[in-house]
């Protein structure tokens, strides 16, 4: 279907943005891999927050995150959320999206005004699995425009 | 929290925690007259209580706080702080102490103010050693009770969280990677696929998306029940939940053809006790079943009035209407109504349940009034929070 180019990213060998998936099902990573690769963007992934903190740690950083909540623990998505939005304030790092996603439905709203309130940084995107296609895409697209 | 006495609300301040029980052994005296510490301390001594008196309420109090003990003996009659006031200002810091009052002279009104300041029992003086130590050994029995019973609850809440989060991880994950896998499939196949294929696909996504949509309700229901849901002394604006509920009903009125209305002035508010995100869920439900149970060029109009202390909102529809005697069961849990014009609308079959147990909760009522071909009309009141709750609507 729709196979248009993403728009080139500046940390791809090949031109394309670079999206890492940070979660732990791998039935999860597996179907959004290939969504976002018919999309024409790379794919990577770390298996848990800690893997996804150790690759950010070594590699020059992605365009784009989607990171789970639950993970390892209950809110190692929110900590590689942290790490990243502090960590990229440095000018070199860039400016990394972070798309979080998770079963757990609750208001995106609320949520993220609990973590504002204990001193979180909110995501840039909130979205339930499984994943509303047409507006994930939508918004990996227009979070990849504002960060180029 | 400890709750030390059925005369105690729930409600307090969370105390220390609980010692183990059946080690718990403290007892504290206070009373002016040192014959009656003496006796005390001899007897409750002697059969392993450890005791301390004082012959002041104040001393008496500051050593509570600094060490607590599990029941308080108090002399009702004494100068300068008498009983009742210590009753009230031990009772302020410590939920789950037991206090006995010692007293010449029961009245019932005195007794009755004892009670309500958080007193257990009475011990009528004079009073002989053994009716001391059945006293003493029906506060200590009472004081485990309640610890258990609180250990208990406490047990339950967390079995309740943690069966939450597993159901919602455990039981949704792997329904939520099925369908993707499913949708993911349709969106990038390049080849068209067989018509039975593509049939059988969609079905299951349907099929999937309806359980996913009963374990949220399901969900959503063990929240409420578990009174987790938001702050009880939060308020929230009927008129602004009511505005978002119909904008947010938009995309799904379009395509079945049914105009939705607010009926609200813009600078229009009705503030009421709840949880904005509980209400947005019942506004939420109630328009979501106006227009999923009407036709092509139906109608649905909310409505936010105030009647005397109460917000009311209003969700009226010229959908299919409710057959009568359907009525009765339509809060009813899992209940669905039966038509062939219902027929395949999907539903769980939990949302007006939800709607009532959140409008309940919140001290309000949930009403249905419907004419079968006509239309419907719910009608939520709940308890307006403060005096100028609703302005210009």
């Amino acid at each position: 279907m729709a196979q248009e180019q993403a728009r080139p990213g500046q940390n791809s060998a090949r031109g394309r943005s670079k999206i890492l998936i940070v979660d732990d099902d791998d039935d999860f990573c597996a179907s959004t891999t290939a969504l976002l690769e018919a999309e024409g963007y790379v794919v990577a992934r770390a298996k848990s927050g800690k893997e996804a903190l150790a690759r950010l740690s070594q590699e020059a950083p992605p365009d784009l995150i989607v990171l789970d909540i639950m993970m390892e623990h209950i809110w190692a998505g929110y900590e590689v959320n942290q790490a990243i939005k502090f960590g990229s304030r440095s000018p070199q790092a860039g400016r990394v999206s972070i798309v979080m996603v998770s079963s757990v439905t609750i208001d995106p709203a609320e949520r993220f005004r609990w973590a504002g309130e204990v001193g979180m940084v909110t995501p840039d995107e909130y979205f339930t699995k499984p994943l509303d296609i047409p507006r994930f895409l939508g918004t990996v697209k227009s979070l990849l425009r504002q960060s180029s | 929290m400890v709750t030390g006495d059925p005369m105690q609300t729930t409600d307090g301040p969370s105390v220390t925690p609980l010692a183990e029980p059946r080690e718990a052994k403290r007892i504290l005296v206070i009373d002016d007259d040192e014959v009656t510490l003496l006796m005390c301390r001899r007897i409750l001594e002697k059969i392993g209580y450890e005791v301390e008196t004082f012959d002041n309420g104040v001393q008496g109090i500051q050593r509570l706080r600094e060490a607590p003990a599990q029941v308080l003996l108090v002399d009702l009659k004494m100068p300068q702080m008498d009983g009742l006031q210590v009753t009230e200002q031990v009772r302020a810091f410590d939920p789950s102490i037991i206090i006995v009052l010692i007293t010449g002279y029961a009245t019932i009104p005195a007794a009755v103010d004892a009670m309500k300041a958080g007193a257990y029992d009475f011990l009528p003086k004079p009073f002989t050693p053994e009716e001391l130590r059945i006293t003493v050994g029906r506060c200590f029995e009472r004081w485990f009770l309640a610890a258990e019973s609180e250990k208990l609850r406490r047990q339950k809440e967390e079995l309740q969280r943690t069966f939450a989060t597993f159901v919602s991880h455990q039981l949704k994950a792997p329904l939520g990677a099925v369908k993707q896998y499913l949708d993911v499939l349709l969106h990038t196949s390049s080849h068209p696929l067989p018509e039975t294929a593509l049939a059988w696909i969609t079905r299951s996504q349907e099929r999937l998306a309806e359980m996913l949509a009963i374990i949220e309700d399901w969900l959503t229901l063990a929240r409420i029940e578990s009174e987790r849901l938001g702050d009880k002394d939060a308020t929230a604006d009927l008129c602004a939940i009511a505005r978002k509920a119909v904008d947010a009903a938009q995309e799904q009125a379009q395509p079945a053809q049914v105009s939705v209305d607010a009926q609200i002035a813009p600078d229009a508010a009705a503030w009421v006790r709840g949880d904005a995100v509980a209400l947005g869920n019942v506004a939420a439900n109630l328009v979501g079943n106006a227009i999923k149970y009407n036709r092509p060029g139906g109608r649905v109009r909310v409505d936010v009035t105030r009647e005397r202390d109460m917000a009311i909102l209003t969700v009226s529809d010229t959908g299919l209407g409710i057959p009568q005697d359907c009525l009765p069961q339509l809060f009813t849990e899992f209940f669905r109504v039966k038509t062939d014009e219902t027929h395949g609308i999907p539903g769980t079959g939990l949302g007006l349940a939800i709607c009532k147990k959140i409008v309940e909760g919140l001290g309000g009522t949930i009403r249905v009034s419907s004419t079968l071909g006509a239309g419907s009309t719910f009608t939520v009141h709940l308890p307006a929070a403060g005096e100028s709750a609703l302005r210009g609507a």
